[in-house]
């Protein structure tokens, strides 16, 4: 057995050396072999890293939400002044008692939304106020750090109670505890009852606009009509400072489908709803489990592309160590003469000759796993996806060139051990 | 199979070697009887292309006879396949050759224990024989000098401790001295009479007379025959 061992170490050993006595040759047969294995984690990376990015937004948006935003287009106008827009976009209340009659639908929570700057003291920062109903805590899975979600009974008092993102905490209380202290938006005041949890924001190669929701304020819808109405305000900067008034009923939707299975159905019904309440196109509907479907597509396109990519470099890697292989077993013709000479079995010269191969394509799949850890990162750094190497699939990636490695040296080894000793040591 | 009751290592009876060219047959070897006791010292002569080397490659278990009956140490050689053969050259066989055939990348001492490496023997052991070979044959002080910083005459020690390392029961030579200098011929071959006087049989092909005499018995061939025994 320690024999056995000395033996592989020696084979090694006398391998590595004919390699390195070829250095530039042996890095040149590897190449296909570093970009095959390279491209083989860099599309499991990327892949991976689409449908993980899909379920972190399923996460976030719910897998049995649908979500219906409405959304500013440029005709909204009803008005024009000088200095004064006055239009009106969005959902309405038909669509809101619409859609709660459609039998799939579990609940619908509502929300009224502005961007507005949110005060503490001396300390100032611009978040979303999002107006909504209590069960909206539930739908969209906003989990309190402390304190709590208003409730039903603050709903139906029109409490001024507040429940901050985990970023407006970190602005405007740096170092206190926020609960019972008093922000001000506008000049409204509002008690802080709750702080949600840090969430994390997913960035968009999925077609959803990436929304920071940790700079959210939560009040009840109630409340939030009472104080704010149902104009939207905003300035328009330009040569002169233009007001934008904005009648918007509602901001969002979060519709509650109480079956997984009938998300794509319910989602059509919604949209002929909105299609005969709506003349124009001021209405989004999302559907976070789509987002799922989109992935798996993205995914398949990569693993299409980069999957032959990888095939084709490992083949033609897996011939160029071939040939080099051949070229080597013919150089080395009386070495494998003398080998036998001494007693060397066919099998022995096998190991040798395969072993080499496979040291061979085992530094080429090392090395294009390295590139395969460095391609996945710039895809991030630059087209802004998100991968996720997985330890798996670097694992694959080694199998599949030590794989290369025996399949294409096998027959130059074999050709070495069945060449005949007398004649192998006749070469020259 | 038996070992039959004589005490020859080499029992040769009508062996024929042709090599088939497809369109032509070569015979190399025309009817070969040939009988080696232990420790012997035979000297093979001939002229060029008489099949020397190819008797040599059939008693050194490299080759098969075409025909013919070949008994090495009692064990029928034609019945062995490759593997068998590989144990035999391994075990029972030391090879030199004319042009010594190191191997250029291995040093003097991983030369020496290269028939080791194929016994499963430990690192340590190889070492210690391949040294100790090293020292035998007067190339102490260059152990880890690769075979192209060597003189012949010290490439040719290197292949003969190598063929003495797996003590071997018979040394071939094919014409070890051929490529060397009267004088480095002598030494090698004084190598190979102590080697004789220490009890190993030893066969060599040389066209020298001198060389040739210091075998005890020389043998002479011709077309691939024996012609003359003495
Ligand atoms: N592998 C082979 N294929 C074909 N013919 C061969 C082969 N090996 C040897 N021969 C032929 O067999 C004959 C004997 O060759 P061999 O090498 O045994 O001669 P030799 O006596 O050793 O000669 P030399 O003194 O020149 O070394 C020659 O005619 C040679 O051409
Ligand atoms: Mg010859």
């Amino acid at each position: 057995m320690k024999g056995k061992i000395y033996y592989l170490f020696r084979i090694v050993k006398i391998g590595v050396k004919n390699l390195y006595l070829h250095k530039l040759r042996s890095f040149l047969t590897i190449l296909g072999i570093v970009f095959g294995v390279a491209s083989v984690i860099a599309m499991l990376a990327i892949g991976e890293g689409a449908s993980y990015e899909a379920r972190e937004k399923i996460k976030e948006l719910g897998s049995q939400n649908i979500i219906i935003k409405s959304v500013k287009i440029p005709e909204t106008r009803i008005t024009q002044e000088a200095t004064t827009f006055v239009g009106v976009y969005g959902l309405i209340e038909k669509d809101y008692e619409m859609i709660k009659t459609i039998p799939s639908v579990d609940f619908i929570v509502p929300t009224w939304e502005m961007k507005e700057d949110i005060r503490y003291m001396e300390k100032n920062i611009q978040g979303r106020i999002v107006c909504t109903y209590p069960e909206y805590k539930d739908v969209m899975n906003v989990i309190t750090e402390s304190g709590r979600f208003f409730s039903q009974i603050d709903f139906e008092l029109f409490k001024p109670y507040a429940v901050i993102g985990a970023s407006i905490k970190k602005n405007l209380f740096p170092t206190e505890d926020p609960i019972g202290k008093t922000i001000t938006v506008r000049s409204y005041n509002f008690k802080v009852i709750g702080v949600a949890k840090e969430k994390g924001i997913v960035s968009g190669t999925t077609g959803f606009i990436a929304e920071d929701i940790n700079f959210d304020v939560y009040i009840p819808f109630t409340t939030g009509r009472a104080y704010f109405g149902e104009f939207e305000i905003s300035s328009k900067q330009g040569p002169i400072m233009r007001w934008e008034r904005n009648w918007v009923k509602y901001h969002r939707f979060i519709v509650k489908v109480n079956d997984t299975d009938k998300i794509l159905t319910t989602s059509a019904i919604i949209e002929n709803i909105l299609k005969t309440n709506h003349k124009k196109d001021d209405y989004e509907i999302l559907v976070p489990l789509q987002l799922l479907i989109q992935a798996e597509h993205t995914k398949r396109i990569f693993n299409i592309v980069l999957g032959s990519i990888a095939a084709i470099s490992l083949i033609v890697g897996g011939i160029g160590i071939m040939n080099i292989m051949l070229a080597t077993v013919t150089e080395r013709t009386r070495e494998i003469g003398i080998r036998r000479a001494v007693g060397a079995k066919r099998k022995d010269i096998i190991s040798q000759f395969l072993l080499e191969t496979v040291i061979l394509s085992s530094v080429g799949g090392f090395i294009g796993i390295l590139l395969g850890i460095l391609i996945p990162k710039l895809v991030t750094k630059f087209a802004g996806m998100t991968t996720v190497i997985t330890w798996w699939s670097i694992l694959l990636s080694f199998t599949i060139s030590v794989g290369v490695g025996i399949s294409f040296g096998i027959y130059p080894a074999r050709k070495a051990a069945y060449l005949d000793p007398i004649q192998a040591l006749r070469y020259e | 199979m038996s070992k039959v009751n004589d005490n020859f290592l080499i029992k040769m009876k009508g062996v024929k070697k042709i090599y088939d060219l497809g369109e032509v047959k070569v015979v190399a070897l025309k009817n070969v009887n040939l009988f080696v006791k232990e420790k012997e010292h035979i000297s093979i002569m001939g002229p060029s292309g008489s099949g020397k080397t190819t008797l040599l490659n059939i008693i050194g278990c490299l080759d098969k006879p075409t025909d013919g009956e070949y008994y090495l140490d009692g064990v029928d050689v034609k019945k062995l396949d490759d593997d068998h053969l590989s144990g035999i050259r391994n075990k029972k066989i030391g090879f030199v050759f004319q042009n010594y055939n190191l191997i250029p990348q291995l040093n003097v001492i991983e030369n020496i224990g290269l028939p080791l490496i194929y016994r499963g023997i430990d690192e340590k052991e190889i070492i210690e024989k391949s040294k100790y070979y090293a020292n035998l044959v007067g190339l102490g002080d260059r152990m880890y000098h690769r075979p192209t910083e060597l003189s012949g005459g010290q490439q040719q020690r290197v292949a003969i401790a190598r063929a003495l390392v797996n003590e071997p029961v018979i040394i071939l030579g094919d014409e070890p001295t051929g490529n060397l200098d009267t004088k480095t011929g002598k030494e090698i071959m004084e190598i190979f009479k102590k080697l004789n006087e220490m009890g190993r049989t030893i066969i060599i092909i040389t066209h020298d007379v001198k060389v040739a005499e210091y075998g005890e018995r020389i043998v002479k061939i011709l077309d691939g025959e024996i012609i003359d025994e003495r």
